[in-house]
């Protein structure tokens, strides 16, 4: 399994000790989309912020991520919150021994 | 020894810094709904008159800091949470202003760390900073149910904070420091109302704190924050104006890192 399919797996978990152990412990997760819904870009650094930080999201609003393409190292998909539909697109720029080390997230245009 | 006066000194964040104050020796003026010095609804406009004029006769010879700690959470009814944590915060910081100038004292306004994050209702903040319209603010807030008395809450401590920044250079340059600190999730009696309000306890309890990650402890203690509040409002402290200390564990900091 790719591993951009593993993180939606793992996204749609709602677990976010599930969804950080997509990540290597020195991550670097970044996503602008949240700023088209008027909130704060993010800036996640390190596997124990992914944890606390959707650990948050995930017990606030049940999230899903839907698939729509993973090429080479990128990945379309849809997250979805009460309300809200958001066209994404992730792009792996480092990967090591199956974990995510840095993976940027925008909002899709397209 | 130093004379101080702070309100909502009886309980939570308030009791924690009277307490370490008077270790210290100091003379602590606690004015707060039960159990002050001087007791007042700060939330009943002409409470909050009696309770300026009796600050004013027991701290006739001045004052070397003015703590504005008496607030309530989003749990409580909207007007209540406008005019307490707003307008009698500002007010009375405002008439401990001559007092302070007396002694080259500084005052310290309670924000909170939620005061900056997603969903702060600007229309509130303007009626409170812009209109300084009590009464407008309270109609505003006061049909407010469930988790929408959050937009009060945070409202009412952004605009605080906000007030802090307006005014503290004026101040400064007349010899009195003023600053906000924005407490993060603290165990107090405020905390505790949350989270038995099926409304806001797993906002509350899954707000990450990063000092806390993987202790059994999720919350800060009271007297971590009044530690901080003791060295803001120390000497040590004498270059701090206008600055809102978010102590907080790092909440702000991972859910808001781009931006301060």
């Amino acid at each position: 399994m790719h591993i951009l399919e593993k993180y939606v797996n793992h996204f749609n978990s709602n677990d976010s000790k599930v969804f950080a152990s997509t990540f290597a412990d020195d991550c670097i997760f970044t996503d602008s989309a949240p700023t088209k819904a008027g909130m704060d870009p993010m800036y996640v650094a390190g596997k124990e912020c992914v944890d606390m930080i959707f650990n948050m999201y995930f017990s606030n609003m049940p999230m899903k991520a839907t698939l729509v393409a993973v090429k080479d190292n990128t990945l379309d998909y849809i997250i979805s919150y009460p309300g809200f539909d958001m066209p994404c697109r992730g792009t792996l720029l480092e990967e090591k021994d199956g974990k995510i080390v840095r993976y940027s997230v925008a909002f899709r245009e397209d | 020894m130093g004379f101080y006066a702070i309100t909502g000194g009886t309980t939570g964040i308030g009791a924690a810094t009277r307490k370490l104050l008077q270790e210290q020796g100091h003379t602590v003026i606690n004015i707060d709904i039960k159990g002050g010095d001087i007791t007042a609804d700060l939330a009943i406009k002409a409470e909050r008159q009696r309770a300026i004029a009796e600050l004013q006769q027991k701290a006739a010879e001045g004052l070397d800091c003015f703590i504005s700690c008496a607030g309530v959470g989003p749990t409580e009814p909207g007007d209540r949470i406008m005019s307490l944590n707003y307008f009698a915060a500002k007010e009375l910081t405002e008439a401990a202003f001559p007092l302070l100038a007396k002694k080259g004292g500084n005052a310290l306004v309670v924000s909170s760390n939620s005061a900056n994050m997603a969903g702060l209702n600007t229309e509130f903040v303007a009626i409170m900073c812009d209109e300084d319209d009590e009464a407008k603010a309270c109609q505003a807030a006061k049909g407010l149910e469930g988790l929408a008395k959050q937009q009060a809450y945070q409202g009412s401590k952004f605009a605080i904070a906000k007030w802090v920044r307006r005014i503290s250079g004026k101040w400064a340059a007349r010899g009195v420091r003023i600053n906000a600190i924005a407490p993060g999730a603290t165990m107090t009696p405020l905390l505790e109302k949350g989270l038995a309000d099926p409304n806001f306890t797993t906002g509350m309890r899954t707000y990450p704190i990063p000092t806390q990650y993987g202790k059994a402890d999720n919350f800060l203690k009271p007297e971590q924050i009044a530690q901080c509040m003791l060295f803001m409002i120390s000497p040590a402290a004498d270059c701090l104006n206008g600055t809102v200390l978010y102590a907080d564990g790092g909440t702000d900091a991972v859910l808001r890192t781009e931006r301060f």
